[in-house]
């Protein structure tokens, strides 16, 4: 069985689909971040599927977009979750159809 | 024995890990299972980094993205969550599930029509398996400015982050 | 004003005419090599013309080398010869060139130049710049020295196996001209569909020539084979591009053979990994008792070595205990999480110059990044036992890891940048056998990157002066305290065996690996019985590191957690930038070979010096007469 292309690309569609529907029907904040993470990976899986399988003369631009969807991934997480946690300190709880509205 | 290609067993199985891990995440009842899950799928995409001869990423998925992202996660989850509630913390809404369900299959439906019927212009490139010397050159070459501003954004993140988890700290009068 | 103009007219002109007189006349010509195939101890002519005759020639290969089976690669070789005649150059083609073509040792092999030559002979009158011209397609064929008859067999073999994997059977003899004829083409084969026929008569693969079996291996990597050929009686050669996406140069491409591979590897990691856990347990007890003056305990075996087998093995045998655990899918999975990331690192471990399981080149960047699940594993660990000493021994751990995580891989950073590369052996032999040669005494920068890598790694391990998560007399047994036989081994198994690593990769970056003091990489290369002799240097060193570990343990109290990370955070961070600086202001400045030895052995002599005043240090605090103290080097 020779991996191509395609297969990168659909194992990518997957993912991104899971990571999109968790990301849709989650009422934990948390678990709404994880759906985010999935949807970021699949990206950049998808961007170094291209780099490996399609000609490319400007160097490794698929691995540098990666890499940048790498470090921006977890600069966000960061703020996110330092966000989630004044939430939570607050004695709102994670849920986010309370947190709909920003005072109670 | 007939010639199997290793490179396709590897595929398989990292493929069962990867979309594996990211039902768990989607679909466990407890966050932290849907953090666990975020584990597999991130040492799942590092393996197909590896595959895709993208030494140095896979490398770097792991160190920060495992190391980091995924180790603030759980933080978070560890410092927001109790015991009594761990198990049905990560509960899906009420209403709109079905409808978001078929939505999303429509959409992967689409997507994968898509990758499947295009035609790319795939080219018969030397592989060339060392990056770190040519992703080296391209940062601080032709991306040296995204880099830059990337580093700003990193340290605008450092600096928001410890903001908004110090006042928390000194709210909660914990030591 | 008006001289001054004059002047600078002058200057002017003066230049222009040094510069036209730079680019001189072309007096010689170069027109050709001749022959194209040598060998040691022939004689190689550059034909050309009005070469100055009797006079001494410099020359220069500039372009790629081609081997079988090996990326080509681009190289500059220097060689000189004396002008014979009007129309010749001769070069004795020495075995130092030869050597500089195919490689040394085992590995040499039949390479193909194929670049430009560039010649140059030294003006007739003196101070004038010298006189050279370039011969733009230059080839040259080289053969090595015959290697050992198993390396032929082997080479050839996987000839065959290259060709068989593109469908072609090669005919049993080879025409006296060179070349592989094709005897058959199997039907929809890769090389069918390239367009090769039975009866072609391949010249060559890639710019190598074929001249036997064992050159038609292609390099590893690549997508498209490109064979030259004949085809029936007409002189010119075609052009075929045959399809070799999944070919691999050497792993197995069936699954028993990987299965295989990974069964060895997996038994060496157990059986190097396990008694070097275990001695050292025993090691530390030892050491332990005599550092604390008390006597030694009830312990198994001949000179009491044998407890930490039968710790072992009880902690096997010991009831599978599972607690009330607040998560017990994570609780089971913990412990594996941790000993794989641990294993995982003994992958790139350089014991010796071939003695590597994987030569990554991204070597100690792995390392580092394997480390990354030992940490979710403390953590998920901590909090998956349903008691809050685990839980905040768990957090303590990974907290402090990854505090320490960072100065950590900004002082592995200095290493890489001072080497240029994260090979693992690339950093190994940028460093020489003489500890004036190691990158630990290279300049007092390196020596205080060295103690920063040191302690963070003593930090990420969490050993003492850190190891407050998982302290004896802490909270219960911190992030293990749920964890009861097989599963408790695991963590402790992983925890010493992670010393292990953390130590050799500090020997291997900092104090020269496997790399004997005194005899240089070639000659090791040379003989197997010196790459053994290089893997036990390289676990003698990585030994004495760990005595340095012990001891530490043994000298200095503990330091509280939250103290911890803010010694990592606000000092060792900014030390470790300044270090980082340092090392790349030394990288730019780059100091001769003379200057370097210098500060090598001066950084030496400081070390030894005290050294020699620590050791009276302790011989009189032995022969103080309160003391209770006896040296035994037989621990």
């Amino acid at each position: 069985m020779k991996v191509t292309l395609e297969h990168y690309l659909v194992v990518g569609a997957i993912l991104f689909s899971l990571g999109l529907y968790t990301a849709i029907t989650r009422r934990n904040a948390i678990g709404i971040l994880l759906g985010v993470e999935l949807v970021l990976n699949a990206a950049a899986l998808n961007f170094i599927a291209f780099d490996h399988y399609v000609a490319e003369s400007h160097g490794p631009a698929g691995q540098v977009f990666a890499l940048f969807i790498v470090a921006l991934a977890a600069s966000g997480a960061v703020v996110a979750l330092a966000i989630c946690l004044e939430v939570v300190r607050s004695h709102r709880g994670l849920a986010v159809d309370d947190l709909a509205r920003l005072s109670r | 024995m007939a010639r199997v290609d290793i490179a396709g067993v590897a595929f398989v199985a990292l493929a069962l890990l990867t979309l594996g891990s990211a039902a768990i995440v989607a679909f466990a009842r407890s966050v932290m299972h849907s953090a666990a899950g975020l584990l597999g799928v991130l040492c799942g995409v590092a393996g197909f980094y590896a595959l895709l001869s993208a030494d140095f990423l896979a490398a770097v998925q792991l160190l920060v993205y495992v190391g980091g992202t995924l180790v603030v996660f759980l933080f978070a989850v560890m410092l927001t969550l109790t015991s009594a509630r761990a198990a049905s913390s990560n509960e899906p809404i009420a209403t709109g599930r079905r409808a978001a369900g078929w939505a999303t299959i429509a959409l992967a439906f689409a997507l994968v029509t898509i990758a499947l019927d295009t035609i790319w212009p795939l080219g018969e490139k030397l592989v060339q398996l060392p990056t770190t010397a040519k992703l080296g050159h391209a940062l601080l070459g032709p991306y040296a400015l995204p880099f830059e501003l990337l580093a700003l954004l990193l340290l605008a993140t450092t600096v928001g982050a410890l903001a908004i988890a110090r006042s928390a700290v000194k709210v909660g009068a914990e030591p | 004003m008006r001289l001054a103009l004059h002047v600078f007219a002058l200057v002017l002109v003066s230049l222009a005419s040094s510069c036209a007189r730079d680019a001189g006349p072309q007096l010689i010509e170069v027109l050709d090599l001749a022959p194209h195939e040598v060998e040691a101890g022939d004689r190689v002519e550059v034909l050309g013309a009005s070469f100055p005759q009797g006079k001494h020639a410099k020359m220069t290969f500039r372009g790629t080398l081609h081997r079988p089976g090996e990326k080509p690669e681009s190289a500059e070789i220097p060689a000189e010869g004396d002008a014979t005649s009007a129309t010749q150059i001769s070069i004795d083609f020495t075995e130092g060139l030869q050597q500089l073509f195919c490689g040394v040792g085992e590995g040499a092999a039949h390479t193909t130049f194929d670049g430009e030559l560039e010649v140059s002979f030294p003006a007739a009158t003196a101070g004038a710049p010298a006189v050279s011209t370039t011969l733009h397609a230059a080839t040259l064929d080289v053969r090595p020295p015959t290697p050992r008859r198993a390396v032929l067999d082997a080479r050839r073999t996987e000839g065959e196996r290259a060709l068989a994997y593109m469908g072609i059977r090669p005919a049993k003899t080879s025409p006296p001209s060179g070349g592989i004829v094709v005897e058959s083409v199997e039907p929809g084969s890769r090389a069918d569909k390239a367009g090769i026929q039975a009866n072609d008569l391949l010249t060559s693969l890639d710019k190598l020539r074929l001249t036997s079996l064992a050159d038609a291996i292609p390099a590893g990597a690549q997508l498209l084979a490109t064979f030259t050929l004949r085809r029936g009686t007409s002189p010119a050669e075609i052009t075929r591009e045959v399809h070799i996406e999944s070919y691999r140069g050497s792993p197995p491409a069936d699954l028993y053979g990987a299965a295989l591979l990974i069964a060895i590897a997996a038994a060496v990691i157990i059986f190097f990994m396990a008694p070097t856990a275990g001695a050292l347990t025993w090691v530390e007890r030892r050491v332990a008792g005599r550092m604390r003056s008390r006597a030694r305990a009830n312990e198994a075996g001949r000179r009491r070595a044998l407890t930490w087998r039968a710790d072992g093995i009880k902690m096997l045998l010991e009831k599978d205990v599972v607690p009330s655990a607040r998560d017990s899918r994570l609780f089971r999975l913990a412990p594996y999480l941790v000993f794989i990331g641990v294993s995982a690192s003994f992958v790139v471990m350089p014991f010796g110059q071939y003695l590597i399981a994987a030569d990554l080149d991204v070597g100690i960047l792995y390392v580092l990044a394997v480390t990354s699940l030992v940490t979710v594993g403390l953590l998920s660990g901590g909090w998956a036992a349903d008691n809050e000493y685990s839980l905040t021994g768990g957090i303590r751990a990974a907290g402090q890891i990854v505090s320490c995580q960072v100065p950590g891989a900004i002082a592995v950073a200095c290493i890489v940048m001072m080497t240029g590369s994260l090979r693992l052996q690339e950093i190994i032999h940028a460093q020489g056998g003489w500890p004036w040669e190691w990158f630990l005494f290279k300049n007092p920068v390196t020596f205080a990157t060295f103690c920063l890598l040191f302690t963070t790694a003593l930090a990420q391990v969490n050993r003492a002066p850190f190891e407050l998560p998982e302290a004896e007399s802490e909270a219960a047994a911190g992030y293990a305290t749920g964890y009861v036989g097989v599963r408790y081994l695991f963590f402790f198994f992983a925890e010493w065996a992670n010393v292990f690593v953390m130590c050799g990769i500090a020997a291997a970056l900092f104090m020269g690996g496997w790399q004997v003091p005194g005899l240089s990489t070639g000659a090791q290369e040379a003989h197997f019985g010196l790459q053994l002799v290089g893997a036990l240097v390289f676990l003698a060193k990585a030994w004495m590191l760990l005595a340095l570990v012990i001891w530490i343990r043994l000298t200095w109290p503990r330091v509280r957690v939250e103290r911890m990370m803010a010694l990592c955070w606000k000092r060792f961070v900014p030390m470790a930038f300044a270090a980082f600086a340092l090392c790349a202001g030394w990288v730019v400045w780059s100091p001769g070979r003379t200057a370097q030895t210098v500060m090598g052995v001066g950084m030496f002599a400081v070390f030894c010096v005290a050294l020699a005043r620590f050791a009276q240090r302790v011989r009189y605090n032995l022969h103080a007469p309160q003391a209770d103290a006896r040296l035994n080097p037989f621990l």
